[in-house]
């Protein structure tokens, strides 16, 4: 064996590198504030490997970067290990940074004769923001992707050449596959190789000069090998095992996929850049121009780093250097902590709002990974149109912005917001139809008529209160209901009225309502038709006025008359035509209480067609979710009937 | 040292070698490296080097008012109290090799005015690009990310944002159809400049 070795050195002369490389004379002994530039090496390291592997995994398109990393988070082994290491050694890796250039410039390690080695340490610096910069947005997703779309339009506003510079960087003036392939082909290929180049500068420059050791005569003097190697190897493991905890209790996010027509409310930077996204709303540095505080102040504070070395010939210039870097280091900290509090802590409107915007962006996360994992999985069109094309998403946002004004869904605008106007929670002047369609929905018009509309009340149609036109009619709905309401709430006609309540549901052939109990139904139809009670009578049957072709046969069984026909009622077929036209005889037509506007031309077919499945509950949910769901719909109906029951 | 002429003439040569040696390693070199890094560059440069070609018909529907107009609501959709209402905007889009139809591009708030005429503005703010959410409580825009706000003529209330909201040419046909030349432009910037 030592015979090969001595071969293997004879032929390499690999010997004296291996000394070179351990045996290095540390002045004053090992010690652990030397770590740092070695931990930083190490998290490389990290990410070296953990990319490569990543990339044997990731796929750069639009249609293919958010979908490839979901399979890497959700399916692969380890996936969500892999990914969750690279994530967050990279936020190690810039806080590492951050010491290493605090202790060099405290310690005063960048002046002469180092400093070409402070310099090509800048320059790493650089590449390392760079590859956090690139690798937020690969994943393709709402978060990176609108984080991103701020830094290339700072890029954007840099003097003379700034739109030809995000031209390039973005692969043409918008965002698409090409902003893809390039931030990839920067992440993975252009900067790493950039990141090897003047890292192996740094430490070969670093080796020429020794080790900064600040008092010498500290300890006696060591050896990097075993000495500091031990230290360094303790202080790596402690990193590591910070990034295992992160990857194993937070994990990396993957928010919903990158959606240009979905605005991202939520969207911050990486948290350590939070406090040059906190610069920029102050007003008076953006009254001098974006330019001026996204780029000029920030490049001026890069120069006066850059010329610390220089700084320091001076008497003083040490002293001022470390000064002006513990101020700035006050100041960045300071932004980054007021960032913190005004979007996790403070009460005031924005702060609300940015805390309701982040529940709503995990929302659509949680959504589009139930519907990536349901029966349809994910098209080839990519995972943005699951989002696009759900009802339970997009139903409630057209909710509030086209039925809101009026209606209400459960006390609020579908979103869960509350609908306000000028400060002040506004008033309904349309039914809550949060119950719209149910069993409930259908008894709460047959005996609670005016509560259902008393909303009405709060508008008016050409001059007149709709409450009047709704409410008072002695010869309408209103009027049948308050002459019946004793009689249907009669014990004995318990049977009568859940049969009518069958019968009406099931004219909407819902899934969602389905079993329908067949008896009842034959229950309520006769009911319907003829009055049949076990107490007490109708002076007017519901056919009188309702017509109705019941589901499934081909007659109808009486004629138009003066109320809504009742064909289908609450299903998706008569939801749209109601929707649409809701003045037509079929609807609202006689008696002229109809105030709803008609639909059919401001309405594109596909919201209607979202809006209505999503308020009849048509769309996919795991099993997990509906089980939950259920759970907290009894939760929730049970605390209403105690409040209504004091 | 050279007390041989001929020795002179052989120093004098072999430098004269030497130069040309120096010389052609240096062109040669220097051309078989910058073949593929020019090569390379320009092909990296290609979002500002190429012409753009002249994008496929966007579909002129029909009744369009004019050239870029795309219709995207009603006027019966707006309430009457000027209250704006976010709209999506969707048209057909080309990115790279995809070509994909009707889809969403970008947003726009409408509102109808006192008058009854009907404004729209980019949704887009103009420091730096986020969406503007519509403010009910103070009946201002306001931007989600730096604070930028607008009152609903769109003229900013705030130094943050370098130019007011991005108004865009709306036209309403008998129909009461409402038409709106989609188009953003430049973020960050104090003057107006439309982005390709």
């Amino acid at each position: 064996m030592k015979k090969l070795l001595e071969w293997l050195d004879d032929r390499t002369g690999y010997r004296e590198v291996v000394n070179e490389a351990l045996f290095e004379r540390i002045p004053g002994g090992a010690r652990w504030r030397y770590v740092w530039g070695s931990t930083l090496v190490f998290t490389f390291f990290l990410q070296v490997i953990t990319g490569i592997f990543l990339w044997t995994a990731y796929a750069p398109s639009t249609q293919t970067a958010w979908e490839s990393v979901y399979y890497i988070q959700n399916q692969m082994t380890l996936g969500w290990l892999v990914r969750g290491i690279h994530h967050f050694a990279a936020q190690a890796m810039v806080v590492l940074l951050v010491i290493h250039l605090l202790q060099v410039i405290i310690d005063g390690a960048y002046k002469a004769p180092r400093e070409v080695n402070f310099w090509l340490g800048i320059v790493l610096m650089g590449i390392v923001l760079g590859l956090s910069l690139t690798g937020y947005l690969l994943p393709w997703d709402q978060k990176g992707y609108y984080a991103t779309k701020v830094a290339t339009n700072i890029m954007g506003v840099t003097p003379a050449i700034g739109t030809e510079v995000q031209q390039v960087v973005q692969g043409g003036s918008d965002y698409g596959h090409h902003t893809l392939t390039r931030f990839f082909a920067l992440h993975a290929g252009i900067l790493p190789g950039l990141l090897i180049a003047f890292l192996g500068l740094h430490i070969a420059v670093f080796r020429r000069h020794g080790i900064h050791a600040k008092d010498p005569n500290h300890a006696p003097e060591g050896m990097f090998w075993p000495d500091q190697i031990l230290k360094d190897a303790v202080a790596c493991l402690a990193v590591l095992a910070t990034v295992l905890l992160l990857s194993i209790y937070k994990g990396a996010e993957l928010s919903a996929p990158a959606d240009p027509s979905t605005p991202y409310d939520a969207a911050r930077p990486e948290w350590y850049f939070l406090f040059l996204f906190r610069f920029l709303k102050f007003e008076f540095i953006d009254k001098f121009g974006l330019a001026f505080g996204a780029i000029y102040i920030p490049g001026a504070l890069m120069l006066f780093l850059t010329m610390m070395p220089i700084v320091a010939i001076w008497r003083y210039g040490h002293k001022l250097n470390v000064a002006v870097t513990v101020i700035l280091t006050a100041c960045i900290m300071g932004l980054t902590g007021l960032a913190f509090y005004e979007d996790w802590y403070s009460d005031s409107e924005a702060s609300v709002k940015f805390r309701n915007d982040v529940a709503a962006a995990h929302q659509d996360a949680d959504r589009v990974r139930e519907l990536a994992q349901g029966p349809g999985g994910i098209p080839p069109t990519g995972a943005v149109s699951l989002l696009r094309n759900d009802p339970l998403t997009q139903g409630p946002k057209i909710f509030a912005a086209r039925c809101a004004s009026c209606h209400r869904y459960n006390g609020h605008d579908g979103t869960g917001h509350i609908v306000m106007v000028e400060g002040e929670e506004a008033p309904a002047t349309a039914a809550d139809l949060g119950e719209f369609g149910s069993r409930q929905w259908v008894e709460d018009i047959l005996v609670n008529y005016q509560e259902v509309f008393a909303p009405t009340r709060n508008t008016t149609k050409e001059g007149t209160n709709l409450g009047e036109l709704f409410l008072d009619d002695e010869y309408g709905m209103a009027g049948w209901v308050k002459e019946h309401k004793e009689i249907l709430l009669m014990p004995e006609n318990q049977e009568a009225l859940n049969g009518l309540k069958e019968f009406l549901v099931a004219q909407s052939g819902r899934e969602d309502f389905a079993p329908y109990d067949e008896a009842l139904v034959a229950k309520g139809r006769d009911v319907f038709e003829n009055g049949t009670l076990a107490k007490g009578e109708f002076s007017s049957n519901c056919l009188d006025c309702h017509d109705v072709k019941v589901r499934g046969e081909e007659e109808a069984l009486g004629f138009p008359g003066t109320a809504p026909v009742l064909t289908g009622y609450a299903g998706q077929e008569w939801l749209k035509s109601f929707i649409s036209n809701p003045g037509t005889e079929q609807h609202y037509g006689y008696g002229d209480k109809n105030a709803m506007p008609a639909f059919e031309d401001s309405l594109p077919e596909r919201e209607l067609d979202l809006l209505v499945r999503w308020m009849l509950n048509d769309y996919y949910v795991s099993a997990e979710k509906s089980s939950h769901s259920e759970e907290s719909d009894h939760q929730a109906s049970s605390d209403k009937s105690e409040t209504a029951d004091p | 040292m050279n007390e041989n002429p001929q020795d002179e003439a052989v120093t004098e040569d072999v430098s004269r070698r030497n130069f040309m040696t120096k010389f052609w390693s240096v062109v040669i070199g220097g051309f078989v490296s910058l073949t593929p890094i020019v090569v390379g560059v320009s092909f990296f440069l290609d979002p500002v080097l190429r012409r753009k070609k002249a994008a496929g018909s966007t579909g002129e529907a029909a009744g369009s008012p004019g050239e870029g107009f795309l219709k995207v609501s009603s006027q019966s959709a707006l309430p009457d109290d000027g209250t704006p209402v976010f709209q999506q905007i969707r048209k057909n889009v080309v990115d790279a090799w995809n070509t994909y139809i009707d889809q969403p591009v970008g947003s726009v708030y409408l509102r109808k005015t006192e008058d009854g005429t009907v404004t729209a503005f980019n949704s887009e703010c103009p420091h730096l690009g986020c969406t503007v959410s519509y403010v009910d409580s103070s009946q201002q825009y306001k931007c989600p990310c730096h604070d930028s706000k607008f009152e609903l003529d769109g003229e900013r209330t705030n130094e943050i944002p370098p130019r007011p909201m991005d108004q865009l040419d709306v036209e309403v046909d008998e129909g009461g159809n409402i038409w709106v030349k989609f188009q953003s432009y430049k973020i960050g910037v104090s003057q107006q400049i439309p982005k390709s």
